[in-house]
């Protein structure tokens, strides 16, 4: 076989097919970005100003890696190192719970439809503040609601503007008091009355309740890489209790190689940031140093399993599908659900 | 003539035209994807690599001073982008992964399967020069190296190529563009 490896490579490159450009949703996040952008600038020279003149109002928080400062309405956030998890499930918050410097009371009567996206709490090992950051099925509409423990804020002045602060700074939004937390919610679509039922639901509420009441918003499988929320959501609808994980084209991809290695499909949901840079002011997440925990989503004797299963029915990276695993101790049942409407689902192997 | 999209579109966005904008990055995902994927290979990453760059493409074009500058702008942020996105999910796991890419021709699998088994420092130097005929110098600027550094890696990644597929071409094209480098 010879030929011009410049030439063939370029042939190759053409015969790359290209998916469609879903043009209105760069738009949004074009003027999304732009927006928060100018926010971002308008409100830290507000600050600057506050933190002459308003020194009476405010407040400043240090917890681990976190520095909290607000007035007004505005709040400044400065992160050195965060732990954050993408669609955490009941398990996953409960063991955020039971490591909480604080009694969390959860979001409770969010706007129907929302669901819990990630959690980003820090310090990792005892958090004293928590970014839930929620999302619709269509993804299009979002929420942030991020709880401090306001006892620690109370305690600490030293990190007042005019001191070695360098922060993120944003509006608040909304914000009310429970207890010893204070609560932070911003979000376009949130209208007041929504706000007021949260809050007003919050009040009532205690950590236990909320907690129970906040399940409702969280998966109740493991979600892995690159599936899409309405898939996942289908896929909700067909598992039974257990333990049950669904991966996307990214993983099945990987599975034949994992397999032939013995190794078990990993659980990367949940990072660890640390050591997160500053650029005038504003964190720069991309050049933090990140920690995986090796978590394991499907151990190696699952993987094979599920290897099999996915050959044997001819279903590979390309299916236009996800997998759905349910394991039962040493069994699994493996469904495939397809990525477009109306998703599909065909069992395609039973213990 | 740019070689991602015509003068007047991208002149025309620059000036904060809307619709231009729109126009542009149509015009342009194919090849940002295209060349995502390359230096990725992986689709969904690609993808994602790809929207980010027109992101930013269509946040910060009015900035852009000239038409003149638009090419190597473009593939700076899409070489950005990608490295971000390669470096986001890179992982035990992912430091072999095979590309995803459907084609009906061998050669064209054995032409990833090539570019795939180079490391993302020698693969980033080796799709900008085979694939987008870029000049050493150029790709030393839109990757942010020294130019030294892309020859080192160039040489590199011809090596490894060649001990890949040994039957395909590959040095005399790059001795005829690293002449014409050289002469112009």
């Amino acid at each position: 076989m010879s030929a011009d490896f410049s030439t063939m490579a370029k042939k190759a490159r053409a015969q790359i097919s290209v998916p469609p450009l879903d043009i209105a949703a760069i738009r949004e996040r074009a003027a999304t970005f732009g927006a928060r952008e100018r926010l971002r600038r308008i409100v830290l020279a507000l600050a600057a100003l506050l933190g002459v003149i308003g020194g009476a109002v405010a407040y400043a928080a240090l917890g681990g890696g976190v520095h909290v400062w607000f007035a007004g309405n505005n709040v400044k956030v400065t992160v050195q190192s965060l732990a954050q998890i993408r669609e955490p499930t009941a398990a996953d918050v409960r063991d955020i719970t039971a490591k909480a410097a604080f009694p969390i009371v959860f979001p409770v009567a969010v706007p129907r439809g929302m669901r819990v996206w990630w959690i980003a709490y820090d310090p990792a090992d005892s958090p004293r503040l928590l970014t839930i950051e929620y999302r619709s099925a269509t993804g299009g509409s979002r929420m942030s609601v991020t709880l401090i423990d306001e006892a620690k804020i109370r305690s600490d002045q030293s990190l007042l503007p005019g001191g070695p602060l360098q922060a993120l700074t944003s509006k608040i939004g909304r914000h009310w008091q429970i207890g010893r937390e204070l609560v932070l919610v911003q979000g376009r679509e949130l209208s007041p009355a929504s706000a007021t039922r949260m809050r007003s639901a919050m009040q009532r509420s205690t950590p236990a309740a909320s907690e129970s009441a906040f399940d409702a918003t969280l998966r109740r499988i493991v979600v892995l890489q690159k599936v899409e929320p309405r898939v996942a959501d289908a896929a909700e609808r067909i598992a039974s209790a257990g333990r049950n994980v669904i991966i996307g084209d990214w993983d099945i991809r990987q599975l034949p190689r994992i397999a032939a290695r013995g190794k078990p499909l990993r659980d990367s949901r949940l990072v660890y940031l640390t050591s997160i840079p500053q650029r005038r002011g504003q964190p720069i997440y991309r050049d933090a140093t990140m920690y995986w925990p090796k978590a394991i989503a499907i151990p190696a004797s699952g993987v094979r399993v599920i290897e099999t299963t996915l050959r044997k029915a001819n279903v590979g990276a390309n299916c236009g599908c996800a997998i759905l695993v349910h394991r039962s101790g040493n069994a699994y049942t493996v469904w495939k659900i397809e990525t477009a409407p109306p998703y599909e689902a065909q069992k395609l192997s039973s213990p | 003539m740019t070689r991602w999209a015509s003068p007047d579109l991208v002149a025309a966005a620059i000036a904060g035209d809307a619709a231009a904008k729109d126009g542009l990055v149509a015009e342009i995902w194919p090849a940002c994807f295209r060349l995502a994927a390359s230096l990725i290979g992986d689709r969904a990453l690609a993808q994602d690599a790809a929207q980010e760059a027109c992101v930013i493409i269509y946040r910060k074009i009015s900035h852009l001073r000239s038409t003149d500058a638009f090419d190597a702008w473009v593939y700076r942020i899409v070489a950005r982008e990608s490295a971000r996105v390669r470096r986001r999910f890179r992982s035990a796991e992912t430091s072999a992964y095979e590309s995803g890419f459907t084609s009906d021709s061998t050669a064209s699998v054995d032409v990833w399967r090539a570019l795939l088994a180079l490391s993302p420092r020698l693969r980033d130097v080796a799709v900008l020069f085979y694939v987008d005929d870029l000049k050493t110098e150029e790709i030393a600027r839109i990757l942010g190296i020294a130019h030294a550094t892309v020859r080192t890696r160039l040489a590199r990644a011809r090596d490894r190529l060649r001990s890949i597929l040994g039957d395909y071409a590959i040095e005399p094209q790059a001795t005829v563009k690293e002449v014409k480098e050289h002469v112009c």
